[in-house]
Order: structure tokens, then sequence, then C-alpha cells
């Protein structure tokens, strides 16, 4: 999941977005208002979070741009203006989320966890894909009730493709939510972190269930082995 | 509670009553008097008459008057009554009304005949004349006129029917006076209340007033010029105060933003540590300390403003040469200004010994250092300069300001207030140039701030300095 974090506290801005990147985020980080409204139209984030006291270009205003622009991504304000009327101000100018500050990090991550699972129309922390479990909420990966021991990429990439259901997801969308803007985009880590993921599950006993779809890109499915007996 | 409604119209009915008593009463006693001379002049005419039919002759008075001239003075009617005396006392004659009795003999003369009330013969109210006169001389002889004295008369009336009369004339008045006041009574409240509608209008809206309504103004068109300038005063104060709400509500928000924004940054970096305590390294101890440096220099700057707004700094004048502490004061932001290559000029008398607090000086040109240090352009130009005048200590730092506009000046002092809404700048709490005014005002002092055309900001400072 790919995390826009606008703040102008650079001690703040540093602490989430490590925090972050360390539970398998991609995170770009803003420093001001119109570099945060010019990141949030021009990348595929599936979640910004939004100072409103912001230089240059106030959170609000950022959210307004956002939203001018039709991008429908999910937005938590993150503020020390805690009052009922700027809360109220805040979403309904289009803001998905509220959360005041000082705030807890696991709050913080749990929240843009569930506006990620609203994004993509999952309502359960848990997704289940044959004997596949991934638990959103924990962030751990189980087959046939053994946990796998995966990299905080690793899991990112496997809940993505679960997000998306069983629809083919393109290179260049995986980069876009997986990796932050520090990732060339020449390279080919999407393909590397594929083909690791589908030996982890592989070695946990799964059946191949991440598939590739030629010059498409990927897609994560159970497929049910046709029974020879059945004569079709 | 009284009401301006329920005291005007007390007021007003009770001098409407006192008028209305004292006119009653003045027509009261007019009518009166008017009877009584009436009555005076008919009882005149009948001691007149009486006093006709008198005359003498070698000094023996003879009254010729019959009761029949007048039967009033009949003891069949006996309403009138006369009496006629020599001078030394001795009855000459009496109406047959006093059947015998005597009439108070008392008298004044012809042109003035004395009236008073009497108690008459059957117990009675009356009024009598009575007056002193030379009967008539019946003969022209020497000794008739040698001899010739004078006599009293005394005419009495039955003043019952002017007595009665009088009561009824009185008891109209009463009921009339009354009546007048009652309807006073209703009649001055509703010509008050429409007269008093605006005031009451006025009163409405001040009850609908508090502190989450100083938006509300009083309508100052259509009032009565009374009301006009007391609501057109209301509306300044309640202007200021406003403002004044609005500044100390957003003291508060800038307040809680300025101290939850430190806090949400330690939190943060704690709870990083305690969930990855192998990552973390010295730097995020130094993050922590940077971030309570930062909130205690929120909270000295916070302590000295309000000691300054309550009145519990000391000041403590000392003599110093204001040239050598203003090195002093300007070392610590000599790096910053080498950093960011600014041209400072200082220029004044020197020496230039003053008296004040140094101390609390220091802190006030150290703000305006800072200021000029921290906001002036790269490679800009910082000017202090200063003068001494009589028990006056001038001071100006001047530097550009490109990103100020004059509407920003009545701002510039305000708690927390930044030209950027923002609170990136750890540097600065937005308290100095508050602080500042505040400790100038404790050494009887003023700093103001100007922006010239070019975008040049001048802080001037004037402190009051005792003689050395």
């Amino acid at each position: 999941m790919r995390v826009l974090y606008v703040e102008d506290s650079a001690s703040l801005r540093q602490t989430v977005a490590t925090a972050l990147r360390r539970c398998g985020y991609a995170v770009d980080v803003a420093a001001d208002g119109e570099e945060g409204a010019a990141l949030a139209v021009a990348e595929p984030y599936d979640v910004v979070v939004l100072d409103i006291m912001l230089p240059k270009l106030d959170g609000l205003a950022v959210l307004r741009h956002i939203r001018a622009a039709t991008r429908d991504v999910p937005v938590l304000m993150l503020t020390a203006r805690t009052a009922v009327r700027d809360r109220v101000d805040g979403l309904h100018r289009g803001a998905d989320d509220y959360l005041g500050k000082p705030f807890s990090l696991e709050e913080l991550m749990a929240r843009i966890q569930a506006l990620n699972r609203r994004r993509y129309a999952v309502t359960a922390p848990v997704i289940t894909i044959g004997l596949l479990e991934i638990d959103t909420a924990r962030k751990v990966v189980a087959y046939g009730g053994r946990l796998i021991d995966m990299k905080p990429r690793e899991y990112a990439l496997l809940e993505y493709l679960a997000l998306r259901g069983e629809a083919v997801v393109s290179r260049s969308e995986i980069e876009g939510h997986i990796y932050d803007d520090l990732v060339d985009p020449m390279s080919n880590v999407v393909d590397s972190a594929v083909c690791l993921l589908r030996r982890k599950l592989a070695e946990a006993g799964s059946p191949p269930l991440i598939h590739t779809r030629r010059g498409l890109g990927y897609s994560l499915r159970h497929t049910v082995p046709c029974d020879p007996s059945s004569g079709d | 509670m009284r009401s301006i409604q329920r005291r005007l119209t007390a007021g007003l009915v009770a001098a409407f009553a006192l008028v209305a008593l004292s006119g009653v009463g003045a027509v009261f006693l007019a009518v009166r008097a008017s009877m009584y001379a009436q009555f005076d002049a008919a009882l005149r005419v009948k001691a007149l008459v009486v006093i006709g039919e008198t005359d003498q002759s070698r000094g023996k008075i003879d009254v010729d008057f019959t009761d029949r001239y007048l039967r009033e003075f009949d003891s069949s009617v006996g309403t009138d009554f006369y009496q006629v005396w020599s001078v030394d006392g001795k009855t000459i004659r009496r109406s047959d009304s006093l059947e015998g009795r005597d009439l108070p003999r008392a008298f004044g003369t012809l042109e003035e005949p004395r009236y008073w009330n009497i108690e008459l013969p059957g117990g009675v109210t009356g009024r009598a004349v009575g007056l002193s006169f030379r009967p008539r001389l019946n003969s022209r002889d020497e000794r008739t006129r040698r001899e010739a004295v004078d006599a009293i008369v005394v005419v009495a009336s039955n003043r019952g029917g002017l007595d009665t009369m009088l009561l009824r004339i009185a008891a109209i008045l009463a009921v009339g006076g009354i009546g007048v006041i009652l309807a006073t009574a209703l009649v001055v409240p509703l010509v008050l209340r429409p007269g008093l509608r605006p005031l009451r209008r006025v009163a409405d809206q001040a009850a609908a007033i508090d502190a989450t309504k100083l938006s509300i103004r009083f309508p100052t068109t259509g009032l009565p010029e009374e009301l006009r300038p007391i609501c057109e005063r209301l509306n300044a104060l309640l202007g200021r105060l406003e403002l004044s709400f609005e500044r100390e509500r957003q003291f508060g928000s800038d307040l809680a933003h300025e101290l939850l924004t430190p806090l949400a940054e330690m939190r943060a970096i704690t709870e990083s540590a305690l969930r990855w305590p192998d990552a973390t390294g010295p730097e995020a101890h130094q993050q922590s300390l940077a971030i309570l440096l930062r909130m205690e220099t929120l909270v000295t700057r916070l302590l000295e403003l309000a000691q300054a707004e309550d009145g519990r700094i000391v000041v403590n004048p000392v003599q110093f040469d204001l040239p050598t502490l203003l090195q002093d004061w300007w070392r610590p932001f000599a790096g910053r200004a080498e950093e960011r290559k600014l041209a400072v000029r200082f220029s004044g008398p020197d020496p230039a010994m003053v008296c004040t607090d140094a101390a609390l000086l220091g802190i006030v040109v150290g703000n305006l250092l800072s200021n000029a240090v921290e906001y002036t352009g790269e490679e800009g130009s910082i000017s202090i300069v200063w003068e001494l005048g009589k028990n006056t200590l001038i001071m100006r730092v001047a530097n550009p300001a490109p990103q100020l506009v004059v509407g920003d000046l009545p701002q510039l002092f305000d708690r927390f207030w930044r030209k950027d809404s923002a609170r990136t700048d750890g540097r600065h709490s937005g308290l100095g140039l508050a602080v500042a005014r505040e400790l100038t005002r404790v050494l009887n002092g003023t700093l103001e701030s100007t922006l010239s055309p070019e975008g040049t900001l001048t802080m001037t400072l004037i402190v009051s300095t005792r003689e050395g």
C-alpha cells in the first residue's frame, strides 16, 4: 500500500514515515501543501495522510485540490486542530477520516488500513483465498493455519493483489502502489518480488495462487483443478 | 426590579396628582373666597339698610328699622340678625330674630367693616359684619351737632346654605380630581409604551448577546437621538470585545497546536522506539531533546508574557553603556546572521550611557534581533540604530521583510501570529514580539512597527530612561 504523508514538522514526518515503512507501507512525504497537492494528484496513492496547518497551501486547500482533480483517494486529516467545528469542516470538504494530535501510531496505521480496505470494498480484516489467510490488521499471512514469514514488502505485494480480488494487476500498478518514489522505474523489482512470494507460498504448501497473464500482469486467485472423473 | 416605565408612570401620575390637587385646591379657595365676598357684600348691604334707618338727635340714637322691611330679621323666619349699640356698649336695638339674645360685638369702620364667622343663636353657623358709624343727625341745631355720637351695628346671617354649597363644590372638585388622576394612571402607560419601545428593543438585543453571539450589533437607524450614541458606543465596544474574544480563541487554538504538535512528535518517537527498539539510535534521543527544549522555550516565553501582563515583573534600573551590552545581546545571533550572509550595521552614539533595566531591555532587543536575523532574506541587511533623547532611549531595528504587507502590522505583536499559519519553524515560538511589547510596556516605553513602501520593516523601540 502506498501512502502520501504531508506534514510540516520534520521530526513527526520522519518518525511516522519510518514507522509506516517498517510496517510495509510505501511512503512518500511532503513538507508543504504545494508539494503535497502536486504529489497527491500525480501518483496513485492508496491513502493520503494530510496535516491541516501547512506552509504555502493549507491542508484543506490541498484536499480541495485533490477532490477537484477527481481523485477518489481516501484522505485522513491529521492535525492538532481537533475542535468539533474543525473536524466537521474537514469531513464536509471531502476528508474520509480525522485523527487529532497527539495520536497513537497503532491507531494511525489501523485507520490507514481501514481506509485502504474500504477503498477496495473489503470489509473483513482477514482475506481468505482457499487455505491462504491474509490478516490485514495484524499484517500476517498463514496457509492452512501455519504462519508464513514474510518481509514487509512481500506482505504488501500479497495484500495488494488480494485487495484487488481476482483482477489482473499490471507491473506498473504494483510499482505505483507498493513502492515509493525512491524505486527506479526501470528496475524489475516487481518480477523479483513476485518470484520470491511464489517461492514462500509454495514452501508453505500452497498451490500456485499468483498467476501471470503474459503482457498484462499478475492476479491472485484460487483455482480448483478439474476433476478427471467428471468426463468434461 | 422596577422598570423605567413603571417608574416614569408612578412619577408622572404622582406629579400630575400633585398638580391636579393644587389646581382643585386653588379653584376651591377662589370659589370660596368669591362666595364669601358675595355673602359679605350682602351682609354689608343689610348693615347699611340698618344704618340708613338710624338717626340721632341731641345725643339720643334712634333706630327706625322695623323687621317688616326685611322678613329675614323677623323671629318667624330668623335667618338674619342685627344689633345696634351705642359706643358705651348699651344696646339700642336688636332684631326680633335674636329673641332678646346678644350678638358678639366687634366692628370695623364704615369703609373697612369687620367680617367674621360666628355661632348664631340656636347653635347654627353664621357670619357677621360689624362696623361703627355716626347715625344721621335729624336736626341741624347747634346742640345736636355738638352732642353727636357714634353707634355700632352688627348684622349676622345664617351661612348654612353657603357652607352646604361650598361642600358640594368641594365634593365635585375632589371627585373630578380623583377621576383625572385615575385617567392619568391609565393613559400615561399607553403614552409611554410606544415611547419606550426602542429602549425595550435595545434591551432585548442586549439580553440576546453572550460570548457566542458577539457579532450582534445594535441597529442605529431609526433610533431616538438619546439612544443612538449609546448604541453606537455599545457597537464599538462589542467590536472590540469580539476581536478580543477571537484573539483569545485563536490564542487557545494556537497554544493547543504549539503544545500538541511536539507532544505528537514525542509520542511517535517513543512508540517507534518501543516497537522497534533495535532500530532506535541516539538520533531519536537527540530529536526528543530538541523537542523538549522547544517546549521549554515555549513555556518560558508564556511565563514571561504572563508575568509581564500581570505586572509581576520588578524593574531594576541600572546605568550601563548601551553599545557594550548591545554587542552581548547580538552575540547569540551573530552565527546565524553569518550563516545567512546578512550585513549588519550598528549606528549610534558610543558610548551611550542609559539607566533602565538592562535585563528586560536585553530580552526586548534580543527578540527584535532574533526576528530580524530569521526573517531577513538571504544576503539581506539589518540596521540597528540608537539615539538618546532627554530621558529617552530610541532604538530602531530595520530589515527587509518582503513577505509582509501593511495589513499584517496590527497582528505582528499578537501571540503566536505568524505570516504563514503553519508551525514549521521550530526556532520561533511566535511569542517573541508579544513578549517584547509587554516588557517594553513594563519599561514604561512603546514598541511600534512600520513598513515602508519598499518593504522595509522598522521596529521602533522608545524606552524612558532615568538620569544617570
